[in-house]
């Protein structure tokens, strides 16, 4: 076995060795892969030289290609997608060409979220690889949502069970208003479906708390003021630093994640300086 | 939630009806193929039910769901349980297929005669897997029965598992490691699709070759994974060996003792397992009408 797996100090997170993104991945180390996905939630491969057709092979790894957020949410694509990008694959970068931007989600902070949980089938996994960064800022944060529900006081825990969030399309992760979207004004009619609290992963039974994103939340069934009050509970508990893993990127990281298990947040970087990262989702399944 | 009855140390089902919390499972034969009742598969599914489904799904791979009143949304909504609902590639809509694209369309009425001919017609559609010939072939299929002629046309599934676990030694010795080409130019009717030449040569055939032994992402266990016949061929073989061989392996999996058949009724929906099921279809009198939907739900690459 060639793959060398070693966990970092958090609780979730793992760097791996011995393989090369670039070449076809042994059937034997990709299963080694997928098992320490399950185990770790995040992996780090370092020093790798990916094309975009390597990119979306290796994704497939970890299971069938999921679509992009834009898809996901029925508004087709974005004018300013590079056209050497597939439909499969984002652009996540603040860089203009021409005065025009050729990715999304700009150079601010992106706030605590798991990606596309404003779809029925949010991907199971999200892969994401750097190709332009700053010299400093726009780290990513990795949260153990497993941890979050284990450690979830009990009287916190009977208050959300069998409750579900409405996860709203409004917003993107850096709290804009998606163009293709009104603004709500009842929280309650915001569009998006509705997955529950405490989400189950029926082949393995384990469970994780399942917030999606906090703007745009509404908790089915309660009085907005409520609904309000319990997930900012729920949030107070579940942003701390004991379960998170911090990535401060170096060029050519690739990282897979969980987006299940995991929320994930990003620092805002310099505006002045250049950020491009590539990223292809692996599909998943109604959440329960 | 372990259940009485369930899988043995082969893994396989007993025959007995049993419970998996808050639904009833029935299976049709030892080897493949339960009904399961006490569930509205319209409605919005709770973890404790679907963890049931998949747990019944895992041991009987094929899951019928009798009496169900389902909408083109309902039925995709209740697919999204198992992984992504996916819209085939198409070169034609119909009102139903360009409102909701995850669902095809298997009938043999609204068509034109080109779309007719094109299509599974009423023959016999032999053993085979859907869509094999992708790279990534779905995991599974759900098929909902809207309209039936009054015979025939029943589908039957085949345990993929069992077959593997069966190979006589000398078989299981020669295919392992080995890959076959899973024909992307015919229809599982044999008729070609558009786009392709008529190639006669199993040795290019076009399509993508895959394991002859797959393994179960979700389950762990080994299942012969052969796609259908005509026109397959095992790479590295000459073409003797290779058909004597593809032979030798269909006979094998085509045992009765592995199958199950479904007489379908009005509102049955049968959920399938790719990866370790195989299907056919008995033909039918074309002058009776037939309307199925089908969703197919994302896979990964066989391994």
């Amino acid at each position: 076995m060639t793959v060398e797996i070693i966990p970092t100090d958090a609780k979730l997170g793992a760097e791996i060795r011995g393989i090369n993104i670039s070449e076809p991945i042994a059937t034997d180390d990709q299963a080694e892969l997928r098992a320490a996905l399950a185990r770790h939630m995040v992996l780090i491969f370092r020093n790798q030289s990916v094309s975009v057709d390597d990119h979306i092979r290796f994704a497939q790894v970890f299971g069938d290609l999921g679509a992009i957020a834009d898809t996901l949410l029925g508004i087709g694509r974005r004018p300013y997608q590079p056209d050497e990008i597939p439909e499969c694959m984002s652009v996540i970068s603040n860089i203009k060409v021409d005065g025009k931007k050729i990715g999304s989600l700009g150079d601010g902070e992106c706030f605590w979220h798991t990606d596309s949980c404003f779809a029925d089938t949010p991907p199971s996994a999200s892969t994401l690889y750097s190709v332009e960064l700053p010299p400093e800022g726009g780290n990513t944060a990795f949260l153990d949502m497993v941890d979050a529900l284990e450690t979830l006081p009990q009287a916190l825990r009977a208050r959300i069970e069998g409750r579900s969030i409405r996860h709203s399309q409004v917003y993107d992760s850096t709290g804009a208003k998606r163009p293709a979207f009104d603004e709500v004004s009842d929280i309650t009619k915001a569009p998006g479906p509705v997955h529950p609290i405490v989400r189950t992963i029926p082949e393995s039974g384990r469970q994780c708390l399942y917030l999606g994103r906090r703007l745009g939340a509404y908790v089915v069934g309660l009085p907005v003021e409520e609904s309000e009050d319990l997930l900012d509970e729920l949030w107070a508990h579940t942003v701390r630093d004991q379960r998170v893993f911090s990535h401060r990127w170096n060029l050519g990281d690739l990282i897979v994640w969980d987006n299940r298990f995991t929320m994930h947040h990003r620092d805002p970087f310099d505006p002045n300086a250049r950020r491009r990262l590539h990223k292809v989702q692996v599909a998943g399944e109604r959440p329960v | 939630m372990q259940a009485s009855g369930v899988p043995t140390d082969r893994g396989y089902a007993g025959a007995e009806t049993y419970r998996i919390g808050p639904i009833t499972v029935d299976p049709a034969t030892p080897a493949i193929g339960a009904e399961i009742r006490d569930v509205d598969i319209s409605r919005a599914l709770d973890a404790e039910t679907v963890v049931a489904i998949k747990q019944a799904w895992h041991a009987h791979l094929v899951l019928l769901f009798r009496g169900q009143t389902l909408t083109p949304e309902q039925q995709i909504h209740f697919s999204s349980y198992f992984g992504l609902p996916q819209s085939p590639n198409r070169t034609s809509y119909t009102p139903m297929t360009e409102q909701y694209p995850e669902i095809v369309e298997v009938m043999n009425v609204g068509m034109d005669q080109e779309r007719l001919d094109r299509s599974l017609g009423s023959a016999e559609a032999f053993w085979h897997t859907d869509m094999s010939y992708k790279e990534i072939p779905p995991a599974a299929s759900a098929l909902y029965s809207r309209e039936i002629p009054p015979s025939g046309g029943n589908t039957c599934v085949c345990n993929m598992y069992m077959a593997y676990d069966d190979l006589p030694p000398d078989l299981l010795n020669q295919i392992e490691g080995r890959k076959a080409v899973h024909d992307a130019s015919r229809n599982s009717a044999g008729r070609l699709r558009p786009g392709f030449e008529d190639e006669q040569d199993p040795r290019k055939t076009p399509g993508p070759h895959h394991p002859l032994i797959r393994t179960h992402p979700e389950t762990g266990r080994k299942a012969l994974f052969l796609g259908r016949r005509p026109y397959s061929y095992i790479p590295g073989l000459s073409l003797e060996d290779s058909d004597a061989l593809l032979d030798r392996l269909w006979a094998h999996a085509a045992q009765e003792q592995y199958a199950w058949c479904h007489s379908w009724a009005v509102g049955d929906l049968l959920l399938w397992d790719n990866r370790c099921a195989m299907h056919r279809r008995d033909p039918f009198d074309m002058k009776h009408r037939r309307v199925m939907h089908r969703t197919q739900i994302a896979g990964v690459r066989p391994y």
